[in-house]
């Protein structure tokens, strides 16, 4: 196990009002659904997937809580600690169709693999939900690329207003996919990880839980009934494998105690 | 053909290779994947008598020849702690060892008894952490007398064989492993973490760990640990678990060989991963097979002039 390399933010971009991405002076040999341990001193170390490779990582983050506020703070030139890649469930590339679900800022960790699907000349279909049309991101440069790109906002600022489970279950309707990804809030992944069960197509998951090591050691993030440990079995896992299971039950805190999501 | 089942203070084990206490031990999931992967027993993460978030990220660091964890005795209200035991006892076939503290040494004779209600086959009296010492004092681990105090407490209240797990950061083990056997333990897990150790980050200059200091695991540690079980061995009669940086079934025999009936795993999960305890049993195995040994009470305290 590493101790955290410092890195120099080289730009932090805004996305919408309440999402930034951080560009790192650093070059990470990771797959797509991985993640890094990113730790501001003082304040704490968290697990964020990666939203960009190849090049410089990227980290896209939204402020949910006191950590990514901080974050915010931070400005080009700045420092943050970063370990890993961790993480041996990743989103791994397989079928021709293929449909990328995202939820807000799911779309982050979903968009080094939208890179992988286009690279292998693959056609993909990516359903994007947000809260409103501010909340919004990247749909240019998602549409650029001629994947059909489908917008729902709850507000029904832009695109169809409801739910992207809603979009997904039309496109599921009139398409054949082989092979759905998904990133989001738990609930929404948890309707599209069961509409893909039903409908028996493959669908891969990346799941959050609360981390301390990162490594596969605390047992902090295990997932119940099967105890997969969300940093090293994870944080991909198969639709399949979550049946059953706390996902989209209940969660972990710190403590280790149990709170509903 | 030669076998590795092992005993610890009455209760019987199928191997003896154990996941030590913090390690995936959050869960009765977890607890039941190690067990299935292998594990002759399993130890809980350490209950507490009330809610507690332990110590904010960072709490592990990497250093070389282990890691520095400073998670600092996290666990759910005592309530939840017990029906998780509970679940666990329910789902794992191996024996299940309840580790557990308290704050004070009434508090681990309180804590103690409502555990041993969920009858676990074995207690562990965790009185070594030495992550806690800004709200806990001390640990109790540091002195004969009241290692010897709490050992005396949790003894008069609870009849699940106890073990007390002790810490390797003191002049002179020896003497506090015949104190908590003199109060009735009936076995000893030793060691610890070692230190606490710091790791500095020179660029930013600030301490890696919040808590500044962690407990040091890891492979660094074993000349230590083995040094520890080597020099408890000579003074009692209980049965010890031996821990600290076991990596394979060669660094097992050593500490079997220091005086170790049965070994502690945790730290090498990172770099070996769950199926540590199966291999570990393979390399026993083919070890005895070759230097002829049939039993593990053969390797047991070997190394000691008789």
């Amino acid at each position: 196990m590493d101790a955290p390399e410092i890195v120099e933010i080289n730009e932090v971009r805004d996305e919408t009002p309440t999402v930034k991405t951080f560009i790192l002076d650093k070059k990470i040999k990771a797959e797509p659904g991985q993640f890094a341990m990113l730790w501001m001193p003082d304040v704490a170390e968290k697990p964020f997937s990666f939203s960009r490779l190849g090049g410089n990582i990227e980290f896209t983050l939204r402020a949910v809580g006191s950590f990514t506020q901080k974050l915010f703070n931070l400005k080009k030139g700045k420092v943050l600690g970063v370990r890993g890649p961790y993480g041996g469930g990743y989103f791994r590339i397989a079928g021709e169709r293929i449909c990328v679900v995202a939820g807000g800022v799911g779309l982050a960790p979903l968009m080094p693999l939208i890179d992988r699907i286009i690279e292998e000349n693959k056609k993909v279909d990516i359903l994007f939900g947000a809260a409103t049309e501010k909340e919004l991101f990247w749909l240019s440069e998602l549409k650029s690329k001629k994947n059909n790109v489908l917008i729902a906002t709850d507000d029904g600022t832009c695109g169809k207003k409801g739910s992207v489970c809603d979009i997904l279950r039309d496109q599921v309707a009139e398409k054949k996919f082989d092979q759905i990804y998904t990133c989001g809030p738990e609930l929404m992944m948890k309707k599209v990880a069961d509409l893909a069960v039903r409908e028996k197509i493959p669908c891969q998951v990346s799941l959050e839980r609360y981390m301390k090591c990162g490594v596969g050691i605390c047992g902090q993030c295990c997932i119940d009934p099967a105890g997969l440990r969300v940093c090293k079995d994870g944080p991909v896992f198969s639709a399949k494998e979550l049946q059953n299971t706390e996902f989209g039950k209940y969660r972990r805190d710190a403590s280790g105690s149990r709170c509903s999501l | 053909m030669n076998s590795i089942v092992s005993s610890l203070a009455g209760v019987r084990l199928m191997n003896p290779t154990i996941l030590s206490s913090g390690i995936l031990g959050v869960s009765a999931a977890s607890l039941q994947r190690i067990a299935k992967s292998g594990a002759g027993a399993v130890t809980t993460k350490s209950i507490g008598p009330a809610k507690r978030e332990g110590h904010p990220t960072p709490v592990v660091v990497g250093v070389t020849g282990g890691i520095l964890n400073a998670v600092g005795l996290s666990c759910p209200p005592l309530e939840e702690s017990l029906s998780e035991l509970k679940k666990t006892l329910k789902a794992v076939k191996s024996p299940v060892i309840a580790s557990f503290y308290g704050r004070t040494i009434e508090e681990f004779g309180d804590v103690a008894e409502r555990v041993s209600e969920i009858k676990p086959d074995l207690l562990e009296a965790n009185i070594s952490c030495p992550n806690a010492e800004n709200e806990l004092g001390k640990p109790f681990a540091i002195d004969p007398e009241s290692a010897e105090k709490v050992t005396q407490e949790i003894k008069d209240r609870v009849r699940i064989p106890l073990i007390m797990k002790l810490s390797p950061n003191v002049a002179d083990i020896a003497s506090i492993a015949a104190s908590v056997e003199s109060a009735g333990a009936d076995a000893i897990s030793a060691v610890n973490t070692v230190g606490p150790g710091m790791v500095i980050n020179i660029e930013t200059a600030k301490p890696v760990l919040s808590n500044r200091f962690g407990g040091m695991s890891g492979p660094a540690i074993k000349p230590i640990a083995v040094r520890c079980v080597y020099q408890i061995y000579e003074v009692v009669e209980i049965p010890i678990i031996g821990i600290g940086g076991i990596q394979n079934g060669r660094d097992a025999i050593e500490m079997m060989m220091a005086g170790a009936n049965v070994v502690g795993i945790g730290t090498a999960v990172i770099e070996k991963d769950i199926n540590i305890f199966s291999n570990v049993c393979n390399e026993i195995i083919q070890f005895m097979d070759e230097w002829g040994y049939t039993q593990l009470d053969e390797l047991i305290g070997k190394s000691h002039l008789k």
